[in-house]
Order: C-alpha cells, then sequence, then structure tokens
C-alpha cells in the first residue's frame, strides 16, 4: 500500500467515524398523522376502489383468468364463425357503430386467418420480422421522447 | 386483520430512522417525506407478516432505500446533467493533497459540528452524496452500490472519493477544533 493509498484508507476511517456520530434526523411532526391518514383511507377503500395493484392476489389471479377466457371466447368466436360482414337485418337499431366495428375487426381477423393459412415459413418470418422491427422502432421513439420530456421538465 | 394500534406504535418508533434515511440520500424534505409515508404504506400492506418478526426495523430500511433509489433512478437524466455542471463550477478537477489524520479515535464531535457536518453532507452533488450515504450510512460495499445504483465499479469509487475530499475541504477547521 503506498502513501496515498494509506492517506484516502486514513481518511475513509476517519469519515466514517465522524458520520456515524450523527443523530438520526427528527422525523417532521406532520408525518405521522399523514401516515395515519393514508392508512385509515387505505382502510375505508374496498379492493376493487384501489388501484389493480393493491387487489388481493386471489382477485388479481381472477381478474386475469376472466380477461383471458373472454379474449378467448371472443377471438373464437370472431375468427371462424362470424360472418366477414353483418347483414343489415341483423343490425338491432342504436347498435350499428358496435356492428360496424365488429364487422371491421371480423373482416381484418378473417383476412388475417386466410393469409395465415396459406402462407409459407419464409413469408411468416418476414412478416413477424416487420411487426418486430416496427415494434423496436415505436418502442425507441417512445423511449427518446420520454426522455426528452423528462429532461427538459 | 390488521392492528392499528400496534403499527401506530411501529411507525412512532421507525419515523426518525425512516425519515434519516430518505432525507440523506433525496437531501429534499418534501420528496424525503413523501417517501418516507410510501414506505410505512408498504409495511402496512405486509404488516401481517411484519408485526411478529424482528426483522421489521431491517425490511423498512431496506424498502424505502430501495424507494429512494427508484426516486432517484426516475429524474436520473435530470440531477446527472444538474450536477455534472455543479461539478464543473465547483471543481478545478484537480484533488486537494491533504495529508491524512493522524489521530482520530478521540474525534467526538459537537452539535455545531455536527451541524455543519449535516450541511456539508447536504451540500455535495447527488451523485457523491448518494453514494458516500450508502456506503457510510447504510454499510453498503462498493460493489453493492455500483449494483445498486448501475453504475460502474469505478464511479463508485470516484464519487465517494470526491465525496470524501470534498468533506474534507469543507470540514478542515472541523478536522482542527477536533484535533484529527
Amino acid at each position: 500500500m503506498n502513501k496515498q493509498e494509506r492517506n484516502e484508507a486514513q481518511w475513509a476511517k476517519w469519515t466514517d467515524q465522524v458520520l456515524t456520530q450523527l443523530p438520526a434526523h427528527s422525523a417532521p411532526a406532520t408525518l405521522a398523522p399523514r401516515i395515519r391518514a393514508a392508512v385509515a383511507r387505505l382502510q375505508v377503500l374496498p379492493w376493487h376502489r384501489r388501484p389493480w395493484l393493491q387487489w388481493p392476489t386471489t382477485f388479481k389471479c381472477l381478474s386475469l383468468a376472466v380477461v383471458g377466457a373472454t379474449s378467448t371466447a371472443v377471438s373464437y368466436w370472431v375468427l371462424p364463425h362470424a360472418p366477414v360482414v353483418p347483414s343489415a337485418s341483423a343490425v338491432v337499431p342504436g347498435y350499428e357503430p358496435a356492428v360496424t366495428i365488429v364487422g371491421a375487426f371480423s373482416t381484418l381477423s378473417h383476412g388475417l386467418f386466410q393469409a395465415l393459412a396459406h402462407s409459407g415459413t419464409g413469408t411468416m418470418a418476414v412478416v413477424l420480422g416487420t411487426i418486430g422491427v416496427f415494434w423496436c422502432m415505436s418502442l425507441g421513439l417512445g423511449t427518446a421522447c420520454w426522455r426528452l420530456s423528462i429532461r427538459e421538465n | 386483520m390488521n392492528d392499528p394500534a400496534s403499527f401506530d406504535s411501529f411507525v412512532l418508533n421507525y419515523q426518525d430512522m425512516v425519515y434519516s434515511t430518505a432525507i440523506r440520500l433525496l437531501g429534499h424534505e418534501a420528496e424525503a417525506e413523501d417517501v418516507a409515508q410510501e414506505a410505512f404504506l408498504r409495511a402496512w400492506k405486509h404488516w401481517a407478516e411484519l408485526k411478529d418478526g424482528q426483522s421489521a426495523g431491517g425490511w423498512l430500511k431496506t424498502v424505502t432505500r430501495n424507494l429512494c433509489l427508484n426516486h432517484l433512478q426516475r429524474y436520473r437524466n435530470r440531477w446527472t446533467l444538474f450536477t455534472d455542471l455543479r461539478r464543473s463550477d465547483d471543481d478545478d478537477g484537480a484533488e486537494p493533497d491533504v495529508a491524512a489524520p493522524d489521530e482520530w479515535e478521540d474525534a467526538t464531535l459537537t452539535a455545531d459540528q455536527r451541524s455543519i457536518l449535516e450541511g456539508a453532507i447536504a451540500a455535495l452533488p447527488r451523485d457523491q452524496r448518494v453514494a458516500l450515504v450508502l456506503f457510510h450510512f447504510e454499510g453498503l460495499d462498493y460493489v453493492a452500490i455500483a449494483e445498486q445504483l448501475k453504475i460502474s465499479l469505478g464511479k463508485v469509487k470516484t464519487d465517494i472519493f470526491r465525496a470524501r475530499a470534498a468533506l474534507r475541504k469543507k470540514l478542515q477547521p472541523l478536522r482542527e477544533t477536533v484535533g484529527v
């Protein structure tokens, strides 16, 4: 150990000795009442009024299962079975926008289904690769915008 | 079911420790209070497991430290920019060549000297202060600090070295008074 390293080690020890003598800061008088109020708010709120991350684990798992099952059922119903264009007589008055959205989704998914069914492995790889590249570009652009906004703030 | 009375006494027992950790790492009173509140709310959510254990204090300290580091990480771009500017203003790049202390066994500080020391720590650039606090107050070693802050080991050593150098520059009168 040379002189400089020995000096630095001694200063480290000195710093440690003086810093560990410092007493804890006193918490502000407002802290405990703030915590009590926040805990009281948590106790009053039923689980379904809290953010999803604070739900009980059982309900979180159940909600994920319900969302997954619903998405699967809707996809199964829309993809191979639904008509590509809903017939005019089948539309209930007042529900035209919803029917239009379902029709568009159905047409798109039907086309996608047909394309998937008749595409070769190479085409699929190109399509998936392109989607991946665009996804990465979007992610990169979003991250750049977010960092710029943080820096500007 | 959580017991509010025992949790309240837990808060009163540990609030100074939590707030001290937060204020030393963040250097901002309002942010430290927010982080302290969040740490205790997390403790409340885990109160069923914590209330009977012996390690509640350690758990709370770790959660507070992680919350502070997450908070700092979130604003890292901003504070890196500012600390770089401050460093270029404050430092001339050369480290002061100060002799090592001859004696340090009897370095007992008075209340005024403690206050000067707290002020000197608070005045450090944020990255230096965080590294110094993690090393000397939180007891982490260089490798653990580098992992926590997601920076290189070299930067941790440099930050702590610079922080000590800045402290000893400001505390030279204190060193002479204390006799170290």
